[in-house]
Protein backbone atom coordinates (compact mmCIF):
# COMPACT_ATOMS: atom_id res chain seq x y z
CA UNK A 1 0.00 0.00 0.00
CA UNK A 2 2.89 2.09 0.75
CA UNK A 3 4.69 2.24 -2.62
CA UNK A 4 1.13 2.91 -4.55
CA UNK A 5 0.78 5.84 -2.53
CA UNK A 6 4.13 6.76 -3.51
CA UNK A 7 4.05 6.62 -7.11
CA UNK A 8 1.34 9.44 -7.64
CA UNK A 9 3.44 11.53 -5.67
CA UNK A 10 6.42 10.92 -7.65
CA UNK A 11 5.18 10.93 -10.98
CA UNK A 12 4.60 15.07 -11.22
CA UNK A 13 8.03 15.10 -10.28
CA UNK A 14 9.42 13.49 -13.43
CA UNK A 15 9.00 16.75 -16.23
CA UNK A 16 7.32 15.89 -19.11
CA UNK A 17 9.23 16.13 -22.56
CA UNK A 18 9.40 19.45 -23.50
CA UNK A 19 8.30 18.09 -27.28
CA UNK A 20 4.77 17.06 -25.26
CA UNK A 21 4.36 20.67 -24.36
CA UNK A 22 5.34 22.43 -27.25
CA UNK A 23 2.99 19.82 -29.20
CA UNK A 24 0.21 20.47 -26.79
CA UNK A 25 0.87 24.19 -26.89
CA UNK A 26 1.16 24.48 -31.02
CA UNK A 27 -2.32 22.41 -30.86
CA UNK A 28 -4.05 24.96 -28.89
CA UNK A 29 -2.90 27.88 -30.99
CA UNK A 30 -3.55 26.28 -34.04
CA UNK A 31 -7.02 24.85 -32.85
CA UNK A 32 -8.16 29.08 -31.43
CA UNK A 33 -5.92 30.45 -34.03
CA UNK A 34 -8.16 28.77 -37.09
CA UNK A 35 -11.11 29.98 -34.89
CA UNK A 36 -10.08 33.37 -35.60
CA UNK A 37 -8.70 33.31 -38.78
CA UNK A 38 -10.90 30.63 -40.74
CA UNK A 39 -13.68 34.12 -40.66
CA UNK A 40 -11.47 36.12 -42.47
CA UNK A 41 -10.80 33.62 -45.97
CA UNK A 42 -11.99 30.25 -45.80
CA UNK A 43 -15.71 31.58 -44.39
CA UNK A 44 -15.85 35.07 -45.19
CA UNK A 45 -19.41 36.47 -44.30
CA UNK A 46 -20.08 38.17 -47.13
CA UNK A 47 -18.27 36.11 -50.32
CA UNK A 48 -18.30 32.93 -49.30
CA UNK A 49 -21.36 32.61 -46.48
CA UNK A 50 -23.35 35.49 -49.12
CA UNK A 51 -24.91 37.03 -45.92
CA UNK A 52 -24.88 40.88 -44.78
CA UNK A 53 -24.90 42.83 -48.23
CA UNK A 54 -27.19 45.62 -47.12
CA UNK A 55 -24.94 47.66 -44.80
CA UNK A 56 -21.60 46.64 -47.71
CA UNK A 57 -23.43 48.13 -50.61
CA UNK A 58 -24.99 51.06 -48.57
CA UNK A 59 -22.16 52.55 -46.46
CA UNK A 60 -19.70 51.63 -48.49
CA UNK A 61 -19.40 55.41 -50.28
CA UNK A 62 -16.83 56.38 -47.91
CA UNK A 63 -13.54 55.14 -46.05
CA UNK A 64 -14.54 57.05 -43.16
CA UNK A 65 -18.04 55.18 -43.08
CA UNK A 66 -17.21 51.92 -43.63
CA UNK A 67 -14.77 52.03 -41.15
CA UNK A 68 -16.92 53.06 -38.69
CA UNK A 69 -19.49 50.53 -39.35
CA UNK A 70 -16.80 47.83 -39.27
CA UNK A 71 -16.23 48.72 -36.02
CA UNK A 72 -19.51 49.04 -34.41
CA UNK A 73 -20.73 46.21 -36.17
CA UNK A 74 -17.25 44.26 -34.57
CA UNK A 75 -18.54 45.64 -31.09
CA UNK A 76 -21.82 44.26 -31.23
CA UNK A 77 -21.20 41.02 -32.54
CA UNK A 78 -18.00 40.44 -29.94
CA UNK A 79 -20.24 41.13 -27.03
CA UNK A 80 -23.92 39.45 -28.15
CA UNK A 81 -21.92 36.39 -29.60
CA UNK A 82 -20.14 35.69 -26.37
CA UNK A 83 -23.24 36.90 -23.89
CA UNK A 84 -25.27 34.25 -25.72
CA UNK A 85 -22.54 31.24 -26.10
CA UNK A 86 -22.85 31.90 -21.88
CA UNK A 87 -26.27 31.63 -21.83
CA UNK A 88 -25.88 27.63 -24.17
CA UNK A 89 -28.21 25.90 -23.95
CA UNK A 90 -30.55 27.28 -20.76
CA UNK A 91 -32.45 29.31 -23.30
CA UNK A 92 -36.15 28.72 -23.73
CA UNK A 93 -36.94 26.74 -26.49
CA UNK A 94 -39.88 28.60 -28.10
CA UNK A 95 -38.62 32.21 -26.88
CA UNK A 96 -35.07 31.75 -28.32
CA UNK A 97 -35.36 33.74 -31.38
CA UNK A 98 -37.13 36.42 -29.44
CA UNK A 99 -34.42 36.28 -26.75
CA UNK A 100 -31.39 36.34 -29.31
CA UNK A 101 -32.71 39.26 -30.88
CA UNK A 102 -33.39 41.50 -27.75
CA UNK A 103 -29.66 40.93 -26.90
CA UNK A 104 -28.40 41.97 -29.98
CA UNK A 105 -30.31 44.60 -29.59
CA UNK A 106 -29.62 46.00 -26.56
CA UNK A 107 -25.77 46.08 -27.55
CA UNK A 108 -26.53 47.98 -30.54
CA UNK A 109 -28.46 50.29 -28.40
CA UNK A 110 -25.79 50.81 -26.13
CA UNK A 111 -22.99 51.36 -28.81
CA UNK A 112 -25.12 53.13 -30.24
CA UNK A 113 -25.31 55.78 -26.99
CA UNK A 114 -21.95 55.72 -26.87
CA UNK A 115 -21.27 56.90 -30.37
CA UNK A 116 -23.61 59.60 -29.97
CA UNK A 117 -21.44 60.94 -27.32
CA UNK A 118 -17.73 60.53 -29.19
CA UNK A 119 -18.27 60.39 -32.78
CA UNK A 120 -21.75 62.10 -33.29
CA UNK A 121 -20.89 62.67 -36.93
CA UNK A 122 -19.98 59.12 -38.24
CA UNK A 123 -23.16 57.83 -36.47
CA UNK A 124 -25.01 60.72 -38.44
CA UNK A 125 -23.49 59.35 -41.36
CA UNK A 126 -24.52 55.91 -41.26
CA UNK A 127 -28.23 57.08 -40.30
CA UNK A 128 -30.83 53.95 -40.54
CA UNK A 129 -28.02 51.72 -41.30
CA UNK A 130 -26.95 51.94 -37.90
CA UNK A 131 -29.89 50.63 -36.38
CA UNK A 132 -29.99 47.89 -38.48
CA UNK A 133 -26.81 46.34 -37.18
CA UNK A 134 -29.29 44.86 -34.90
CA UNK A 135 -31.21 42.64 -37.12
CA UNK A 136 -27.91 41.87 -39.68
CA UNK A 137 -28.30 38.19 -41.19
CA UNK A 138 -24.16 37.97 -39.87
CA UNK A 139 -25.22 38.22 -36.07
CA UNK A 140 -28.45 36.72 -36.18
CA UNK A 141 -27.72 33.67 -38.04
CA UNK A 142 -24.11 33.18 -36.38
CA UNK A 143 -25.56 33.42 -33.51
CA UNK A 144 -28.89 31.12 -33.90
CA UNK A 145 -26.56 28.23 -35.64
CA UNK A 146 -23.15 28.47 -34.30
CA UNK A 147 -22.44 30.76 -30.97
CA UNK A 148 -25.03 29.11 -28.56
CA UNK A 149 -23.53 25.21 -29.08
CA UNK A 150 -19.55 26.71 -28.48
CA UNK A 151 -17.91 27.95 -25.51
CA UNK A 152 -17.05 31.60 -25.05
CA UNK A 153 -13.48 32.13 -25.72
CA UNK A 154 -14.45 30.13 -29.44
CA UNK A 155 -17.71 32.33 -30.09
CA UNK A 156 -15.01 35.20 -29.18
CA UNK A 157 -13.02 34.28 -31.54
CA UNK A 158 -15.12 32.98 -34.31
CA UNK A 159 -16.86 36.55 -33.27
CA UNK A 160 -13.75 38.47 -33.89
CA UNK A 161 -12.44 36.70 -36.98
CA UNK A 162 -15.97 37.16 -38.90
CA UNK A 163 -16.41 40.30 -38.18
CA UNK A 164 -12.68 40.91 -39.53
CA UNK A 165 -13.59 39.44 -42.62
CA UNK A 166 -16.63 41.92 -42.93
CA UNK A 167 -14.80 45.23 -42.06
CA UNK A 168 -11.97 44.08 -44.39
CA UNK A 169 -14.17 43.68 -47.30
CA UNK A 170 -16.44 46.84 -46.14
CA UNK A 171 -12.97 48.44 -46.23
CA UNK A 172 -11.92 47.41 -49.96
CA UNK A 173 -15.12 48.11 -51.46
CA UNK A 174 -15.26 51.87 -50.08
CA UNK A 175 -11.54 52.50 -50.91
CA UNK A 176 -12.37 51.43 -54.71
CA UNK A 177 -16.05 53.91 -54.63
CA UNK A 178 -14.72 56.84 -53.13
CA UNK A 179 -10.79 56.66 -54.75
CA UNK A 180 -12.61 56.56 -58.41
CA UNK A 181 -15.88 58.57 -57.32
CA UNK A 182 -14.69 61.36 -55.85
CA UNK A 183 -10.39 61.14 -57.31
CA UNK A 184 -9.32 61.06 -53.55
CA UNK A 185 -9.13 58.44 -50.79
CA UNK A 186 -9.61 60.24 -47.85
CA UNK A 187 -8.84 59.13 -44.03
CA UNK A 188 -9.85 61.47 -41.29
CA UNK A 189 -10.34 64.04 -43.95
CA UNK A 190 -6.40 63.29 -44.61
CA UNK A 191 -5.51 62.93 -48.16
CA UNK A 192 -4.04 59.30 -48.78
CA UNK A 193 -4.31 58.53 -52.23
CA UNK A 194 -4.93 60.68 -55.89
CA UNK A 195 -6.20 60.44 -59.35
CA UNK A 196 -6.98 63.04 -61.70
CA UNK A 197 -10.27 62.16 -63.09
CA UNK A 198 -13.47 61.56 -60.94
CA UNK A 199 -16.30 58.69 -61.65
CA UNK A 200 -19.08 59.65 -60.35
CA UNK A 201 -21.05 56.36 -61.38
CA UNK A 202 -19.05 54.66 -58.27
CA UNK A 203 -20.82 57.13 -56.09
CA UNK A 204 -24.17 56.14 -57.11
CA UNK A 205 -26.38 52.67 -56.43
CA UNK A 206 -25.53 51.02 -59.46
CA UNK A 207 -21.68 51.66 -59.13
CA UNK A 208 -21.85 49.68 -55.71
CA UNK A 209 -23.73 46.66 -57.09
CA UNK A 210 -21.27 46.55 -59.97
CA UNK A 211 -18.06 46.96 -58.03
CA UNK A 212 -19.62 43.73 -55.66
CA UNK A 213 -20.48 41.97 -58.92
CA UNK A 214 -16.99 42.47 -59.97
CA UNK A 215 -15.01 41.60 -56.59
CA UNK A 216 -17.00 38.08 -56.29
CA UNK A 217 -15.88 37.16 -59.92
CA UNK A 218 -12.40 38.40 -58.74
CA UNK A 219 -12.48 35.87 -55.77
CA UNK A 220 -14.23 33.11 -58.19
CA UNK A 221 -11.02 33.48 -60.43
CA UNK A 222 -8.51 33.83 -57.85
CA UNK A 223 -10.02 30.31 -56.02
CA UNK A 224 -10.15 28.63 -58.78
CA UNK A 225 -6.92 29.12 -59.93
CA UNK A 226 -5.44 28.43 -56.41
CA UNK A 227 -7.18 25.06 -56.73
CA UNK A 228 -5.66 24.30 -59.78
CA UNK A 229 -2.49 25.43 -58.18
CA UNK A 230 -2.96 22.99 -55.85
CA UNK A 231 -3.53 19.89 -57.52
CA UNK A 232 -0.88 20.89 -59.93
CA UNK A 233 1.68 20.83 -56.34
CA UNK A 234 -0.12 17.62 -55.39
CA UNK A 235 0.12 15.82 -59.22
CA UNK A 236 4.06 16.79 -58.67
CA UNK A 237 4.73 15.40 -55.52
CA UNK A 238 3.16 12.24 -56.52
CA UNK A 239 5.26 12.01 -59.18
CA UNK A 240 8.46 12.43 -57.07
CA UNK A 241 7.33 9.91 -54.46
CA UNK A 242 6.58 7.28 -57.56
CA UNK A 243 9.71 7.89 -58.58
CA UNK A 244 11.34 7.69 -55.26
CA UNK A 245 9.85 4.43 -54.48
CA UNK A 246 11.21 3.46 -57.75
CA UNK A 247 14.74 4.17 -57.34
CA UNK A 248 14.22 2.54 -53.83
CA UNK A 249 13.09 -0.71 -55.38
CA UNK A 250 15.33 -1.07 -57.11
CA UNK A 251 18.55 -0.44 -55.07
CA UNK A 252 17.01 -3.14 -52.97
CA UNK A 253 17.03 -5.57 -56.08
CA UNK A 254 20.41 -5.04 -56.66
CA UNK A 255 21.12 -5.48 -52.86
CA UNK A 256 19.67 -9.17 -53.10
CA UNK A 257 21.36 -9.98 -56.72
CA UNK A 258 24.26 -9.37 -54.99
CA UNK A 259 23.71 -10.58 -51.63
CA UNK A 260 22.35 -14.06 -53.99
CA UNK A 261 25.77 -14.41 -56.20
CA UNK A 262 27.87 -14.02 -52.72
CA UNK B 1 -41.03 55.84 -52.83
CA UNK B 2 -41.98 53.15 -54.88
CA UNK B 3 -39.74 53.57 -58.29
CA UNK B 4 -37.09 56.79 -57.54
CA UNK B 5 -36.45 55.52 -54.04
CA UNK B 6 -36.60 51.65 -54.58
CA UNK B 7 -36.31 50.27 -51.26
CA UNK B 8 -33.92 47.34 -52.96
CA UNK B 9 -31.91 48.96 -55.62
CA UNK B 10 -30.91 52.57 -53.80
CA UNK B 11 -31.56 51.72 -50.79
CA UNK B 12 -30.21 48.60 -50.09
CA UNK B 13 -32.63 47.13 -47.61
CA UNK B 14 -33.55 43.69 -47.77
CA UNK B 15 -30.95 42.47 -50.83
CA UNK B 16 -30.49 39.11 -49.14
CA UNK B 17 -33.74 37.54 -49.65
CA UNK B 18 -33.62 39.56 -53.33
CA UNK B 19 -31.39 37.77 -54.38
CA UNK B 20 -31.89 34.07 -52.30
CA UNK B 21 -35.66 33.84 -53.22
CA UNK B 22 -35.46 35.43 -56.87
CA UNK B 23 -34.99 32.43 -58.51
CA UNK B 24 -38.74 31.20 -59.82
CA UNK B 25 -41.10 33.90 -60.07
CA UNK B 26 -44.12 32.30 -58.20
CA UNK B 27 -42.26 31.96 -54.92
CA UNK B 28 -40.65 35.84 -55.22
CA UNK B 29 -44.44 36.92 -56.55
CA UNK B 30 -45.75 35.26 -52.86
CA UNK B 31 -42.43 36.77 -50.60
CA UNK B 32 -43.14 40.10 -52.09
CA UNK B 33 -46.58 39.99 -51.21
CA UNK B 34 -46.15 39.22 -47.79
CA UNK B 35 -43.02 41.99 -47.37
CA UNK B 36 -45.19 44.92 -48.78
CA UNK B 37 -47.55 43.56 -46.03
CA UNK B 38 -45.71 43.22 -43.22
CA UNK B 39 -44.15 46.89 -44.33
CA UNK B 40 -47.41 48.66 -44.11
CA UNK B 41 -47.80 46.68 -40.47
CA UNK B 42 -44.30 47.75 -39.24
CA UNK B 43 -44.32 51.14 -40.57
CA UNK B 44 -47.92 51.59 -38.72
CA UNK B 45 -46.53 50.08 -35.45
CA UNK B 46 -43.27 52.42 -35.53
CA UNK B 47 -45.30 55.39 -35.82
CA UNK B 48 -47.66 54.66 -33.13
CA UNK B 49 -44.93 53.57 -30.73
CA UNK B 50 -42.56 56.35 -32.10
CA UNK B 51 -45.14 59.21 -31.46
CA UNK B 52 -47.23 58.02 -28.52
CA UNK B 53 -44.80 56.40 -26.14
CA UNK B 54 -41.04 57.30 -26.84
CA UNK B 55 -41.62 60.91 -27.78
CA UNK B 56 -43.73 62.41 -25.08
CA UNK B 57 -41.63 60.13 -22.23
CA UNK B 58 -38.24 61.28 -23.78
CA UNK B 59 -37.09 57.88 -24.49
CA UNK B 60 -35.10 58.39 -28.03
CA UNK B 61 -32.49 56.67 -27.20
CA UNK B 62 -34.26 53.55 -26.60
CA UNK B 63 -35.76 53.28 -29.98
CA UNK B 64 -33.43 50.47 -31.14
CA UNK B 65 -34.43 48.21 -29.18
CA UNK B 66 -38.10 48.72 -28.55
CA UNK B 67 -38.97 48.76 -32.26
CA UNK B 68 -36.95 45.59 -32.73
CA UNK B 69 -38.44 43.96 -29.74
CA UNK B 70 -41.94 44.74 -30.38
CA UNK B 71 -41.81 44.19 -34.11
CA UNK B 72 -40.62 40.73 -33.11
CA UNK B 73 -43.30 39.97 -31.29
CA UNK B 74 -46.37 41.26 -32.95
CA UNK B 75 -45.07 39.83 -36.29
CA UNK B 76 -44.83 36.18 -34.14
CA UNK B 77 -48.02 37.06 -32.94
CA UNK B 78 -49.37 37.70 -36.75
CA UNK B 79 -48.20 34.46 -37.97
CA UNK B 80 -49.98 32.54 -34.75
CA UNK B 81 -53.84 34.29 -35.56
CA UNK B 82 -53.12 34.11 -39.31
CA UNK B 83 -52.04 30.40 -38.61
CA UNK B 84 -55.43 30.26 -36.98
CA UNK B 85 -58.03 31.63 -38.72
CA UNK B 86 -56.61 32.96 -42.14
CA UNK B 87 -55.32 29.24 -43.25
CA UNK B 88 -55.74 30.27 -46.86
CA UNK B 89 -53.54 33.02 -46.64
CA UNK B 90 -51.40 31.39 -44.66
CA UNK B 91 -50.07 28.64 -46.20
CA UNK B 92 -49.79 31.17 -48.91
CA UNK B 93 -47.88 34.21 -47.66
CA UNK B 94 -47.46 33.40 -44.09
CA UNK B 95 -44.95 30.63 -44.26
CA UNK B 96 -42.76 33.57 -45.17
CA UNK B 97 -43.35 35.26 -41.56
CA UNK B 98 -40.30 34.49 -39.27
CA UNK B 99 -37.88 35.11 -41.98
CA UNK B 100 -39.14 38.23 -42.51
CA UNK B 101 -39.65 39.11 -39.04
CA UNK B 102 -35.93 39.96 -38.88
CA UNK B 103 -35.54 41.17 -41.97
CA UNK B 104 -33.45 44.49 -43.02
CA UNK B 105 -36.72 46.00 -45.35
CA UNK B 106 -39.37 45.54 -42.68
CA UNK B 107 -36.98 46.67 -39.55
CA UNK B 108 -35.89 49.45 -42.34
CA UNK B 109 -38.76 51.18 -43.03
CA UNK B 110 -39.72 51.83 -39.50
CA UNK B 111 -36.82 53.72 -39.07
CA UNK B 112 -36.76 55.39 -42.54
CA UNK B 113 -40.29 56.35 -41.65
CA UNK B 114 -39.21 57.70 -38.08
CA UNK B 115 -36.21 59.23 -39.35
CA UNK B 116 -38.23 61.75 -42.11
CA UNK B 117 -40.38 62.25 -39.17
CA UNK B 118 -43.91 61.55 -41.45
CA UNK B 119 -47.15 61.53 -40.67
CA UNK B 120 -49.59 58.57 -40.35
CA UNK B 121 -51.01 58.65 -43.19
CA UNK B 122 -47.67 59.71 -45.02
CA UNK B 123 -45.44 56.65 -43.42
CA UNK B 124 -48.41 54.44 -44.25
CA UNK B 125 -48.31 55.64 -48.50
CA UNK B 126 -44.51 55.58 -48.33
CA UNK B 127 -44.39 52.02 -47.01
CA UNK B 128 -47.20 50.67 -49.42
CA UNK B 129 -45.04 52.34 -51.95
CA UNK B 130 -41.97 50.58 -51.49
CA UNK B 131 -43.56 47.38 -50.93
CA UNK B 132 -45.10 47.47 -54.27
CA UNK B 133 -41.13 48.80 -55.04
CA UNK B 134 -40.21 45.67 -53.72
CA UNK B 135 -42.75 43.22 -55.53
CA UNK B 136 -41.74 45.12 -58.67
CA UNK B 137 -38.25 44.32 -58.85
CA UNK B 138 -38.33 41.17 -57.38
CA UNK B 139 -40.51 40.25 -60.44
CA UNK B 140 -38.37 41.51 -62.53
CA UNK B 141 -35.09 40.26 -60.80
CA UNK B 142 -36.58 36.60 -61.52
CA UNK B 143 -37.94 36.58 -64.67
CA UNK B 144 -34.75 37.57 -66.03
CA UNK B 145 -33.26 35.14 -63.82
CA UNK B 146 -34.85 32.27 -64.97
CA UNK B 147 -33.91 33.01 -67.96
CA UNK B 148 -30.31 33.50 -67.42
CA UNK B 149 -30.25 29.59 -66.31
CA UNK B 150 -30.03 28.48 -69.90
CA UNK B 151 -27.85 30.85 -71.11
CA UNK B 152 -23.28 30.04 -71.38
CA UNK B 153 -22.47 32.00 -68.78
CA UNK B 154 -18.27 32.64 -67.94
CA UNK B 155 -17.89 30.49 -65.52
CA UNK B 156 -16.68 32.85 -62.81
CA UNK B 157 -19.54 35.10 -63.17
CA UNK B 158 -22.20 32.39 -63.07
CA UNK B 159 -24.38 32.30 -59.66
CA UNK B 160 -24.15 36.09 -57.30
CA UNK B 161 -22.07 38.45 -59.37
CA UNK B 162 -24.35 37.81 -62.70
CA UNK B 163 -27.12 38.70 -59.81
CA UNK B 164 -25.25 41.60 -58.64
CA UNK B 165 -24.49 43.15 -62.31
CA UNK B 166 -28.33 42.13 -63.56
CA UNK B 167 -29.01 44.38 -60.45
CA UNK B 168 -26.72 47.22 -61.28
CA UNK B 169 -28.46 47.35 -64.96
CA UNK B 170 -32.03 47.26 -63.04
CA UNK B 171 -30.68 49.88 -60.86
CA UNK B 172 -29.39 52.13 -63.81
CA UNK B 173 -33.03 51.94 -65.49
CA UNK B 174 -34.71 53.24 -62.22
CA UNK B 175 -32.43 56.13 -62.34
CA UNK B 176 -34.06 57.55 -65.51
CA UNK B 177 -37.39 57.72 -63.33
CA UNK B 178 -35.09 60.24 -60.75
CA UNK B 179 -37.25 63.19 -62.58
CA UNK B 180 -40.18 62.15 -60.59
CA UNK B 181 -38.97 63.10 -57.49
CA UNK B 182 -40.53 66.58 -55.96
Amino acid sequence: MAEDEEEPEEEPLIPKPITDKVKAGYHFITDYGSEATRGVLKNNPLFVLLLGFCPALAVTTTLDNAIAMGAAFAVVFVASATLISTIGEQAPKDYKKILYITIVAIFTTAVSIIMQRDYPNHLENLSIYFPLIAVNCIILGRVQYHSNQTSPPRAFLDALGLSAGFSIILIVISSIRELLGTTQLTLNSEILFQITHPIPFFLLAPGALLTIALLIALTNITNTGIQKLQQILKERKEKKEAERKKLEEQKKKEEEEEGEKK
Amino acid sequence: MMLVNNIVLVKFLGVCPFLGISKNIKSAGMFGLAAAALMVFSSAVSWSIYHLFLKPFGLENLTIIIFIFTLAILIEILDLIMHKYFEKIHSAIGIYFPILATNCAIVGIAFLTTEENYSLIHSLIASAGAGVGFILVLLIMSSIREKTETMHIPEPFKGLPLAFIIAAVLAMALMGFGGLAP
